[in-house]
């Protein structure tokens, strides 16, 4: 396939990616949680979960956890263009791999039964 | 009790209170109690453009050239959407703006009404912040705010809605305190350490090259000259982007020319082969580094930025410092002079051999071309231009495209400040109304748009705002016929398949000129060029010259993408022997 006529440098090669999981605390007001969005896919970002609730209603802070995968670049650059943002007073990142940090993930499932026997499995 | 103001008198408190002279700006339903406000504050002007994408860039050209905001106001739907293009300009290339749009009432927003639009939505990307007002309570702390995020750290557009309710709402107003101390979001926390670790490797660099940019610009006059004192004292040799041209002088010896795609021979292989590289305020743009794996190879890396996120976004450097231009360099000086007394000498000893490869590929003559007596060469124009003008303070505007690329290489800047041009964007249509921005904070200077006559057509009625002001700007038309970049791509990339380049019927430039109520000037011969730019420099009152010119002159050198920076292809003479081929040809 010929290579398509550019007016950019071809991608370089793609790095291993790591998944890291952020952590922003940010102002809670209006549009906050789609300047993050915003950043995250304007700048082609990955998201793979994403989580937003008031922490603090005096301050009337928020926190929002991203889990994103990246290369150790990326991620860098994610955390720095994070921290631009006015409304961001703190970010954290943690590598899902790192062993020093403890993570912990709840599923509640909702088994529906029909008949009576089928209650015994619960 | 204290008196309460509407929201239109606030808006024009906070404008007094930061030292605001100009608006510029497009009246709309959305805005009319703050025009009604206008008659009331004698020492705000307001300029009336035609369209307000070129009150945008009247704005910018503003900033650029005065250092101070750029405040623009607009009214909501189309006024807004409108200007986005402006903002994305000048978010591209850090210029500090504050805009001003009218929204429709709240109990409004979001049913669709009419001139609606979510601007703060469809501005968030191109902005550093926005904000919506909801309460007119908010609004004098939002204003000082939004002045405030657009002139600190590294500038840029802010974008402030109101809406029309919030407009005639009253409230009490507070005398505004100007800040000493710079807070938030400013970063200028650079360490003695990184400064010992910068004259450590400019002490052993045998091939050294400093790469500047339109950071050093945006720090202030001052940072110019701090960086004129830092590179006479190393004695490095200095190329800059095409934003920080004027930061150092282009006349001096130690200027080596522009860098990147379309920079100089002896800058460009200076950037490969050198063995430290110090990037001050610049941030590694695509059309600088070209094929990024072999981007300087052999180079130690310094970047000393305000913006954070610029140090390893694009190129991994080794010595990273954060924090004003200005500041840095002067800490950078006063070490040495402190310090290491003996580097000066000892210096230019080690890097006189990397002086003399310097000397050989300057020989080479890229910016050289083939000149004509029969067509006027746009290069050509340029140089008669820059010397028929270089003996007094001129200012140069440009639009984007050929044109652009040559008044970068052939105009010499000697002071900050007086260059102003879309680099970051490359928005064709900047010129004209950045020139009168650029006009309107120099009145009695000469500012001259260097333009295209595709790109000067965008944004051409803007030439009715210099009328109505009595505006002398110099709209300089390097006149080919043809989207003359996009043209040079086709030939070089498309087997010259000019699809769609060349504009048919394009106006009488002299008509239009005179339509507009301006002079109009033509030439079409290399004789009678001088005489006519003389002319035009003369005339007190706005000008449209229409500079007739070789239709197929390319714009070079260039480094194809795809390509380092040591694989230029030179002017026609070296063309044969460097042919685009195989993988480059995908990338220009």
């Amino acid at each position: 396939m010929p290579a398509p006529k550019s007016a950019y440098s071809i991608p370089t090669k793609i790095g291993k990616l790591d998944t890291h999981i952020f952590v922003v605390w940010v102002d809670n007001e209006a549009g906050v949680l789609a300047r993050v969005v915003g950043l995250f896919s304007g700048r082609g970002y990955n998201i793979e979960s994403l989580a937003v609730a008031e922490v603090d209603a005096t301050k009337n802070i928020s926190r929002i956890t991203i889990v994103t995968t990246g290369t150790p670049q990326v991620i860098d650059q994610i955390k720095l263009q994070l921290k631009k943002l006015v409304p961001v007073h703190k970010v954290a990142d943690f590598k899902r791999e790192d062993k020093k940090v403890i993570f912990k993930e709840m599923a509640l499932l909702k088994i529906v039964a029909q008949k009576k026997k089928d209650r015994k499995m619960s | 009790m204290s008196k309460l103001y509407t929201g239109a008198e606030i808006v024009f408190k906070c404008l007094k209170d930061q030292e605001v002279e100009y608006i510029f700006g497009y009246p709309g339903g959305a805005v009319l109690p703050i025009y009604d406000e206008l008659k009331n504050h004698s020492s705000i002007k307001h300029i009336l453009v035609r369209h307000e994408q070129g009150a945008g860039h009247a704005a910018e050209g503003y900033a650029r050239s005065s250092g101070k905001p750029g405040v623009v106001l607009v009214t909501s739907g189309p006024g807004a959407t409108n200007v986005v293009t402006a903002l994305t300009d000048a978010y591209m290339d850090s210029v500090p703006l504050v805009c001003i749009s009218g929204q429709v009432p709240t109990h409004l927003i979001g049913t669709d009404a009419f001139q609606e639009c979510d601007t703060t939505g469809i501005t968030r990307p191109c902005t550093k912040h926005n904000w919506l007002v909801k309460d007119i309570k908010d609004l004098s702390k939002v204003i000082h705010e939004a002045f405030k995020v657009a002139t600190t750290g590294r500038p840029g557009p802010v974008l402030i809605d109101i809406p029309k309710d919030i407009q005639f709402a009253k409230t009490k107003y507070s005398k505004f305190k100007k800040e000493k101390k710079l807070i938030g979001k400013v970063h200028n926390r650079f360490s003695k350490n990184e400064i010992d670790q910068l004259i450590d490797l400019i002490s052993k660099a045998k091939k050294p090259v400093i790469y500047t940019g339109g950071g050093v610009i945006n720090s202030g006059p001052q940072a110019s000259e701090t960086l004129k004192e830092f590179v006479r004292l190393i004695g490095f040799p200095i190329t800059s982007t095409l934003q920080g041209l004027g930061a150092f002088p282009g006349d001096d010896n130690q200027f080596i020319g522009m860098l990147g795609m379309h920079g100089t021979y002896e800058a460009n292989n200076a950037m490969h082969d050198c063995d430290l590289l110090i990037n001050i305020g610049a941030r590694f743009d695509d059309r600088i580094t070209g094929k990024i794996d072999e981007f300087s190879p052999k180079s130690k890396k310094v970047h000393i930025d305000i913006d954070p996120s610029s140090i390893n976004k694009i190129i991994k450097v080794d010595l990273a410092i954060v924090g004003d231009v200005n500041e840095v360099i002067k800490s950078a000086i006063k070490k040495i002079n402190k310090k290491q007394n003996g580097l000066k000498d000892s210096n230019k000893q080690k890097i006189s051999k990397w002086w003399e490869q310097i000397q050989k590929w300057r020989t080479k003559d890229s910016l050289g071309f083939i000149n004509s007596d029969k067509e006027i060469k746009p290069q050509y124009a340029v140089q008669r231009l820059y010397e028929l003008t270089k003996n007094q303070d001129t200012f140069i505007t440009t639009e984007v495209g050929q044109h652009q690329m040559w008044a970068a290489q052939h105009y010499k800047f000697n002071k900050p400040n007086r260059w102003m041009t879309s680099g970051g964007l490359g928005t064709m249509g900047y010129g004209l109304p950045a020139a009168v921005g650029v006009q309107i904070a120099h009145p009695g200077k000469l500012v001259i748009d260097i333009a295209g006559e595709a790109s000067v057509l965008m944004t051409m009625q803007e030439m009715s705002t210099a009328v109505q002001y009595n505006l002398p700007i110099k709209i300089f038309i390097l006149n080919n016929q043809y989207m003359g970049m996009v043209r040079q791509w086709q030939e070089l990339l498309h087997e010259k398949n000019y699809s769609e380049s060349y504009t048919e019927a394009l106006p009488d430039f002299v008509k239009l000129a005179e339509a507009y109520g301006c002079k109009g000037i033509k030439a079409d011969n290399p004789d009678e060029l001088d005489d006519k730019i003389k002319e035009m420099i003369n005339y007190n009152g706005p000008v449209i010259f229409d500079c007739h010119v070789d239709p197929n002159e390319n714009c070079f050198p260039m480094i194809p993408s795809g390509k380092p920076h040591n694989q230029m292809i030179l002017g026609p003479n070296d063309k044969e022997e460097n042919k685009i081929t195989g993988k480059g040809k995908s990338l220009v």
